[in-house]
């Protein structure tokens, strides 16, 4: 096989069918009172036809990720790289979209019974907890200051590195390892790496924040079990995103060795692929052990019959959570494992416009390097 | 402690938040010198306004039951009768008054004396009972 084809490959193997089977599992991995972005009661989960549909669901999903990937590895035996492309970037847009338009297919089915059986709340209760300190702790902010020694070494690294890198830089290669970008030396291009760690750091810490400042979204039928459940899949989520930034980041360390030829492009960034398989594997394990919000880690709990509160009016489409009298900027997906925003909020548009500013800022800075 | 509020009773948000905070006094889960939730964050959970719940910490610091400490936030004060004789005084002085109040009420209602009377008891009994099993409670903890 060509070298060429490695990331392809992973991408393909690894990539893909993580993402298709983590979507075919998630109407099992939400909370127990919603099913298909709809809010049910949590005995609701046990009727036939709710389960019958999630089955269904997930039995879509699994196939077409089946059929997706299993092209793509017959176009790999044939060593068509164009039809890998296409079932990589093709296959991936449909799962999401069409996941996306399964789940709403399903959502009113649920919302039709939803109205039929008349499952409606019996208060609009919401609960929060004043005893932080009982709670699991979920890592805070400085624990991000581990990226300092990294940044440290790397530009420790750089300085000792430079006076042996030659005067045109390898920037970028194809995976047989033929260099086909250079950039002439300057203190800015031999910091390459350093950019890309400080942009990482940026964007990790940005992500462990909106996780401390989400909503916790207890259920008021099981309170404190449920802010218990939330406060492991918090802590769980913290110490993966610390992991993986600074893994990461760690591997840019590579990036040095390659600029004084002590490792070959394409050798840094087969190791930084597997660092994303091992990412990826750990992301799925994670979902599939705590569920959305630690759903999972609650299965055993007697579901409630009751339902306290209801706040379907406020998720448009079931997944875009629009609520101006709610003081939260972020919260739990309802569909999904991870956070979501309250697009209700002028916060939450200047700090996504600011993000992408930031991002393509940076693209384009990278870029002028390059 | 939870803090719990609903949204579809009549009762404003603000004053469930703050008999919320006043019964988790009363029973022990909250003590004296116990961090309540920052503002930000206790109105995220509740999925309520900032504003309600600096309304219900702003009312529930006049009448003495929380401090705000700058950077720590609010806290929960010490009893009224611990501070000051003249702060307790004046705080017996308010609730004989609202007592009053109700007693009059239930006057004019047709409720005769003997009942009013049980009716206090049995009222005490809830409050206090309440107070002294979570105070068991904690004790056990510790």
């Amino acid at each position: 096989m060509n070298a060429d084809m490695i990331p392809m490959m992973i991408c393909l193997i690894a990539l893909l069918p993580c993402t298709g089977f983590l979507m075919a599992a998630t109407p099992w991995l939400m909370k127990g009172r919603e099913c298909f972005a709809v809010t049910v009661p949590e005995t609701a989960q046990a009727d036939p036809r709710l389960r019958a549909f999630k089955r269904r669901y997930s039995l879509i999903v699994a196939v077409f990720t089946l059929a997706v990937t299993a092209l793509g590895v017959a176009f790999a035996f044939a060593e068509y790289m164009a039809g890998i492309v296409v079932v990589l970037s093709v296959g991936i847009l449909l799962l999401c979209l069409g996941g996306f338009a399964l789940m709403l297919y399903f959502r009113r089915k649920v919302m039709r019974i939803k109205n039929a059986e008349g499952w409606q709340a019996v208060a609009q209760e919401h609960v929060a907890d004043t005893g932080v300190y009982t709670m699991p702790k979920v890592p805070g902010l400085a624990w991000n200051l581990l990226y300092i020694p990294v940044l440290l070494v790397t530009l420790v690294a750089v300085v000792l590195a430079y006076p042996h890198m030659p005067d045109m830089i390898p920037m970028h290669s194809d995976f047989s390892g033929n260099v086909n970008s250079w950039s002439p030396k300057s203190p800015a291009t031999a910091a390459f790496p350093l950019w890309i760690q400080l942009f990482l750091a940026a964007a990790m810490v940005f992500c462990h924040w909106t996780i401390l400042r989400s909503k916790k979204g207890a259920n008021p039928e099981s309170p404190a079990a449920s802010l218990w459940a939330y406060a492991m899949f918090a802590r769980a989520q913290v110490i993966f995103l610390l992991a993986t930034g600074l893994a990461f980041s760690l591997s840019m360390l590579l990036f040095v060795a390659t600029s004084v030829g002590m490792l070959s492009l394409a050798q840094a960034a087969v190791y930084i692929m597997f660092v994303s398989v091992f990412v990826l594997i750990g992301a799925v394990a994670i979902s599939l052990i705590y569920g959305q919000s630690g759903a999972r880690i609650l299965k055993r709990v007697n579901p409630a019959a009751e339902l306290r509160y209801d706040d379907d009016e406020h998720w448009k489409l079931g997944v875009f959570y629009f609520n101006k009298e709610d003081a939260s900027l972020f919260l739990p997906e309802r569909f999904g494992i991870g956070w979501t925003m309250n697009f209700a909020r002028p916060a939450v548009w200047a700090i996504i416009i600011g993000f992408v500013a930031v991002t393509i800022a940076f693209v384009i800075g990278v870029s002028l390097l390059a | 402690m939870l803090i719990r509020v609903d949204q579809s009773l009549p009762e404003p948000l603000y004053a469930q938040i703050r008999a919320s905070v006043i019964a988790g006094i009363a029973t022990g889960q909250l003590q004296p010198g116990d961090p309540l939730p920052s503002v930000r964050a206790l109105a995220s959970d509740l999925g309520v306004n900032l504003h309600t719940v600096n309304k219900a910490y702003a009312v529930l610091r006049d009448e003495g039951y929380v401090l705000m400490q700058g950077r720590a936030g609010a806290l929960v004060a010490q009893p009224l009768n611990a501070a000051d004789p003249h702060q307790a005084a004046s705080a017996q002085a308010k609730f004989a008054e609202a007592l009053y109040r109700i007693a009059i009420e239930s006057k004019a209602a047709g409720i005769g004396a003997e009942q009013f009377g049980a009716m206090v008891q049995e009222q005490l009994k809830r409050a206090y009972a309440v107070s002294s099993e979570h105070a068991c409670e904690s004790e056990d903890r510790k």
